[in-house]
């Protein structure tokens, strides 16, 4: 699974740089979906 | 007379840095074993998790890695010796995708809010900002500490956010 694209070429360079670190401090968010996928299974079973 | 005088004066000073270089070289090494000892854990609970047994080698260590994460003296250690790293692999989720014991994410996610010398380089290093932002995101995490992993998440995303936003001012 891959997350939205942003579209960064309007961002300023600082803020460019910090988008960076946000990903270096926090990850994509992909990491630990492994995980995450359990609730779905769940959520599916419980007819959500 | 002016060499010794000086040899004198200096001498007790040497005498402190020594004595404080020992103590640091104490704390990195206790901090060190520590981490060791934590990552050890962590590997010896997800193979028992592997294997269907209970997983307890996290939760027997707990007791001693919380002694350590109080004593703000260690925290150049903590951070010199990425203690946190441990921390981060403790968090994480087992292989069969339940969480760590309630106990040790009780215990954790407090002393973390406390820890005000977790800055980005640390948290980079650790990778401990990945773990807590699926602590936000998982549903079956209880609601006092998933607040409490937002609450992780908008301090420590603050600085970063910051810098882009005083630019623009």
């Amino acid at each position: 699974k891959t997350g939205p694209r942003l579209d960064t070429s309007k961002l300023s360079t600082v803020d460019r740089e910090s988008l960076q670190q946000l990903y270096e401090v926090f990850g994509n968010g992909g990491e630990y979906e492994w995980a995450l996928e359990a609730q779905e299974i769940e959520d599916e079973g419980n007819g959500e | 007379d002016a060499i010794l005088k000086t040899k004198k004066t200096s001498r007790p000073k040497r005498k402190k840095k020594d004595d404080e270089d020992v103590l640091d070289r104490a704390a990195d090494e206790e901090v060190s074993r520590l981490r060791e000892a934590m990552l050890s854990a962590a590997a010896d609970d997800e193979q028992s998790n592997r294997e269907k047994l209970p997983a307890t080698a996290k939760l027997r260590l707990l007791p001693q890695v919380m002694e350590v994460l109080r004593k703000t003296a260690l925290a150049q250690s903590i951070i010199d010796n990425n203690l946190l790293e441990g921390v981060r692999r403790w968090l994480e989720p087992l292989p069969d995708r339940s969480l760590p014991a309630l106990d040790i994410q009780k215990e954790f996610f407090p002393i973390l809010k406390k820890m005000e010398f977790i800055d980005t380089n640390v948290l980079k290093e650790s990778r401990l900002g990945r773990v807590v932002i699926f602590y936000t995101k998982c549903k079956r995490v209880v609601p006092d500490i998933q607040r409490a992993a937002n609450d992780l998440v908008s301090g420590w995303s603050r600085p970063i956010v910051k810098r882009s936003a005083s630019y623009r001012d």
